[in-house]
């Protein structure tokens, strides 16, 4: 826990941590690797609602660059239910006896993965999942506490991706709230090679070794109050973080901050396809800005 | 220059030894060739009355120094110019010393001890131990039953319970932390110390409140003959003391340290594209002694002990692993504290002795958005009454209290840890809390000591423990009875065995109700212990000594984390902790002692078993299981004060949690990782060898020493940890430290 982490008697775990976190193995997988099976992004429509809303509908954005060409098909399933706990340390999934709602499996429709997107691409096509929010009267809303009604009670999204034996699960929160401004997604408008568009110039990665910059859309870094647990309202800021994503070549950071550009270094043949996710650390995510295909 | 017959002045003077100028006392110096011969007085002074004037030479021949022989000439006593106020000048003779080694392989028995769990290191002794760093808590590890911690860490693990069952005390009373940053270097100046004990298994009714025993450092008494001081410099830090008399009466000791290791970890860093030091991670300390007599029946001594830890840091971009790690990070840890004490004798059978210890932890922690803060004041106190009722029976009877006033701030987002493995940050919840914490924990005691026969002495004792939390309201009362034996085989083979039952209080966050469960109460813990101590050495200072034992402990209502929602006054809130815990650590432990002069060294080895249970896994190894642990040290000590030592350590891999799969969690780009069955896997065993080479110059008024401590010298790369992929679907071993050269010099006068 953090708490021990930071303790006095921890802190040589913290020592060790950070040493760690700048000396990562070379021998492992970096995030932005467009490599095996996954899960890049679930985006909601909405990621907080307000009680009474009837759906929100989730996007899920897939990848299968090192194995798509040798799949004979894919598979998705969904389910919703009330977090059961995660913060806590309960796993990510909704039980059979919790499950609010369920879908799936559903066969990824021929040609929404392919050789020319990297296998990479919305795993509904063109559609989307809808889900429905439970009502005030369910089990979901009753007994909750003040705070959590005001900060909101979180609905869990469950999305498993299957092909053959492999698996990739993932999940997200779609929070209800009592009343207030909702969240909405941030939004990634461009990236810039060079203070250059990237889309208004070649579409593709450089060529040469050269620092990415992302745009970020106007008011998508929103301010808004969280009720703490001591009662108190806490004036919050949104931290937005981009996630970088390449076929091949490398970019010098899997993550930046919003305001950091990243240097890209493309590899020696080839013309790589790449992603860019904003997220703002409230469960919005943007859509993604594509390079390369 | 020839042999005058006229006589001179009186002529003083003192032997001393070189290098630190200690007195020495019942030293004969002779005169020749007048074959003129005195003794030296306690102080090493020494006078001749009627010595003839004319040449001479000083001859003085001790047991454990080498033979003096030094030529001079006495004045006559009408020679006005060579007198000093019609006396001889005063005359100091240097011995210098067969050996200036303070390294043997002394770690005090339990034969003529009050607490037969206790072992005791004397710092002096073991200061030179190779791969310790100088440091005596260091040195520590290569005791028996004591677990080897994982790299950077600053805990003392002891018979296989968990690094919280220790409790860390100076001079008797209790403090936060015993090691600065990185378990660099314990808290205290190892040359301020007298030793440190550890109490192990069945330790006695004195002490209390952990599960697992504890680790007890003691100042020593500062010498009174002279100032006399030291300062020393490494790659780490720099520090000295002085020490000296006080009035007619008193003595004193100032000693200090800062470190320097952060400016070379900077410098290391200042590279790096991941993150940078704004402020490099410093830590200092300073102890204050003083000692005086208050009459014929009382002893003063205030000892002071301030520590502090810092860092800040940047992390330029996003953990990899955990988005949510990211920015400015400072820390904190501060403390002092303040011990009186006041020993009083009574009678010839009854004296007293009473401390408290006050002071203040400051612990802070913050990053640009969340903060961590703890402000405590800290009040202990000890006092002990001890009467000798017979010939046959002594009895002790004691308070051990401590009371902790807590400002608690913080605003954290905490994630859920569990069988070594954490769950990221992001996914954890924001928690605020903001109060005043208050901990009360009072022990009283009655230990007996009945000498039931010449061979067989038996301890029976009582300790009752009360802890009250202001986190939870709740009082909790435990009668503790504890008996220990001892048998007196012989003038050279003592046997003993304890037993009794332990408490120790939940931690204050795990009461919290944000973070933790009011409803949570102390773990117990039951221990026994059966051993040995043969003395091979037939009244010489030569030879072997041969101790061990079998150590047991059941521990029940250990508090341990729970994923579990509940109905707290009908709401649903996290449970967070239960006292669903249970576990045991059993084994055996020997330690072999070496002094075949000029080779010493030791041999300490433990077989041992460490288990727990908690609700959803079945029995599993504990994270600090370590079956084998051997550690052989040698030392040998070679002419014009060179020595060389070595240190050679095994121990078993520490059990690992697997990861069998993982969850992606798409509102903060990371993965949840799912744990395997607790700690089912086991990371490759540890062994290592460390080199020490150790240098002193002796002159007539100061010692020069250096050393050059090699650990790892075949830079073998122990496997300390398992690192994942961002997805837990790869794996790659963390490695321990390389080889590393640690260069130190000394100076003491």
């Amino acid at each position: 826990m953090l708490i021990d982490l930071f303790s006095n008697k921890r802190q040589g775990a913290f020592l060790a941590l950070f040493l760690l976190s700048g000396c990562g193995s070379d021998l492992l997988d970096e995030s932005q690797e467009l490599g095996p099976l996954r899960v890049l992004a679930l985006i909601a429509s909405s990621p907080e609602v307000n009680m009474g809303t009837a759906s929100t509908s989730i996007t899920p954005w897939v990848s299968d660059f090192t194995q798509g060409a040798t799949r004979s098909g894919y598979s998705y399933s969904w389910a919703t239910c009330p977090d059961p706990g995660i913060a806590y340390g309960a796993a990510p999934q909704c039980s059979t006896a919790s499950t609010l709602e369920s879908g799936g499996p559903v066969a990824i429709a021929p040609g929404t993965l392919t050789a020319g997107n990297a296998y990479t691409g919305v795993a509904t096509g063109a559609g989307a999942i809808t889900i429905n929010i439970p009502s005030s009267s369910s089990s979901f809303w009753t007994s909750r506490s003040l705070i959590e009604k005001t900060n909101g009670v979180a609905l869990i999204f469950e999305f498993t991706l299957t092909t053959g034996t492999e698996t990739a699960r993932s999940f997200r929160r779609i929070l209800v709230k009592s009343a207030g401004a909702s969240n909405t997604n941030p939004l990634l408008t461009d990236v810039t090679v060079d203070s250059v568009s990237i889309a208004g110039a070649t579409g593709s990665f450089p060529s040469t070794e050269k620092k990415l910059a992302p745009i970020i859309g106007a008011g998508s870094q929103e301010s808004y109050t969280t009720l703490t647990t001591a009662g108190t309202v806490l004036n919050k800021t949104e931290t937005l973080t981009v996630s970088w994503f390449t076929t091949a070549g490398e970019f010098q950071f899997n993550r930046t901050d919003s305001s950091s550009s990243n240097r890209f270094t493309p590899p020696e043949s080839g013309a790589p396809k790449g992603l860019v996710f904003l997220r703002d650390d409230r469960g919005g995510v943007s859509a993604p800005i594509t390079i390369g295909f | 220059m020839g042999l005058s017959t006229s006589h001179a002045a009186p002529l003083e003077g003192k032997v001393l030894e070189r290098g630190t100028r200690t007195p020495l006392a019942d030293i004969a110096v002779y005169a020749l060739p007048h074959r003129l011969k005195t003794l030296t007085d306690a102080q090493g002074r020494f006078r001749f009355e009627d010595l003839p004037s004319g040449p001479i030479t000083w001859v003085v021949n001790a047991a454990g120094f080498l033979k003096l022989e030094e030529r001079d000439w006495i004045a006559d006593a009408s020679d006005s110019r060579a007198l000093t106020s019609g006396a001889q000048p005063e005359r100091e003779l240097f011995l210098e010393r067969q050996s200036y080694a303070t390294y043997e392989t002394t770690v005090t028995g339990r034969a003529d001890q009050r607490d037969d769990s206790k072992r005791s290191l004397k710092a002096s002794q073991v200061k030179t131990l190779p791969g310790a760093g100088g440091d005596p808590l260091k040195a520590l590890q290569n005791l028996p039953g004591v677990n080897r911690p994982a790299p950077f860490s600053s805990q003392v693990i002891i018979q296989g319970s968990a690094p919280r069952d220790t409790r860390y005390l100076i001079n008797g009373h209790e403090v936060p932390i015993i090691f600065h940053f990185g378990g660099l270097s314990s808290v205290v100046l190892p040359d301020a110390l007298d030793r440190v004990d550890t109490l192990t298994a069945g330790y006695g009714a004195e002490y209390g409140r952990a599960l697992g025993g504890l680790v007890s450092v003691w100042t020593r008494r500062p010498r009174t003959y002279r100032v006399h001081g030291l300062a020393f410099v490494d790659l780490i830090n720099a520090g000295g003391f002085v020490e000296g008399p006080a009035g007619e009466q008193g003595r004193f000791l100032i000693g200090a340290r800062q470190s320097y290791i952060g400016a070379i970890l900077g410098a290391v860093a200042k590279d790096n594209d991941a993150f940078n030091f704004t402020l490099a991670p410093t830590f200092g300390d300073l102890v204050g002694i003083y000692e005086r007599p208050l009459s014929q029946r009382d002893e003063f001594k205030v000892v002071t002990v301030g520590s502090s830890d810092t860092l800040q840091f940047l992390l330029k971009q996003p953990v990899d692993a955990d988005p949510s790690i990211r920015g400015q990070f400072n820390t904190s840890t501060r403390f002092f504290r303040i011990i009186p004490e006041l020993q009083h004798t009574h009678s010839a059978r009854t004296r007293s002795r009473w401390s408290v210890g006050l002071g203040r932890d400051w612990i802070k922690f913050n990053t640009s958005e969340n903060y961590f803060k703890i402000f405590t004041w800290a009040f202990t106190l000890r006092g002990e009454v001890e009467r000798t009722i017979s010939d046959h029976w002594t009895a002790q009877w004691g308070v051990d209290n401590a009371y902790t006033w807590a400002r608690v701030d913080l605003l954290l987002r905490e994630a859920f840890f569990d069988g070594g493995v954490g769950n990221p940050f992001g996914g954890g919840n924001l928690r605020e809390v903001g109060a005043d914490s208050k901990q009360i924990r009072t022990g009283a005691y009655w230990r007996n000591e009945f000498k039931l026969s010449p061979r067989w002495t038996l301890l029976p004792s009582l300790r009752v423990e009360a802890i009250r939390s202001s986190a939870n309201g709740v009082r909790e009362i435990f009668p503790l009875g504890r008996v220990a034996a001892r048998y007196h085989w012989s003038d050279s083979l003592h046997l003993r065995a304890a037993t009794g039952r332990y408490v120790q209080a939940p931690e204050p966050r795990e009461l919290d109700s944000t973070f933790g469960n009011p409803s949570v109460r102390a773990p117990t813990s039951w221990h026994g212990a059966m051993g040995f101590e043969k003395d091979f050495r037939a009244g010489s200072s030569r030879g072997w000594r041969w101790s061990g034992g079998t150590f047991y402990r059941n521990f029940q209502d250990l508090v341990v984390p729970s994923s579990a929602l509940i109905s707290r006054n009908g709401q649903i809130v996290p449970e967070n902790f239960t006292n669903g815990g249970s576990g045991r650590s059993y084994g055996f432990e020997s330690l072999l002692q070496m002094d075949l002069s000029p080779w010493s060294g030791w041999l300490s080895y433990t077989l041992g078993r460490s288990t727990r249970q908690q609700p959803g896994q079945s029995e599993y190894p504990f994270q600090y299981d370590q079956t084998h642990l051997l550690t052989a040290i040698a030392a040998i000590e070679l002419p014009k004060n060179w020595r060389l030592s070595s240190r050679f350590r095994y121990a078993t891999g520490n059990p690992t949690t697997p990861i069998v799969g993982a969850s992606f969690d798409a509102d903060h780009d990371v993965y949840f990782p799912s744990r395997g069955a607790f700690y089912s896997q086991r990371l490759q065993p540890f062994f290592q060898i460390d080199l020490r080479a150790d240098k002193k110059w002796i002159y007539r008024k100061w010692i020069l020493s250096a050393y050059l401590d090699i650990q790892n010298v075949t830079n073998r790369k122990n496997l300390e940890a398992i690192q994942y992929s961002y997805n837990y679907q790869q794996s790659d071993v963390v490695g321990g430290l390389p080889i590393l050269p640690t260069l130190g010099v000394q100076a003491e006068f």
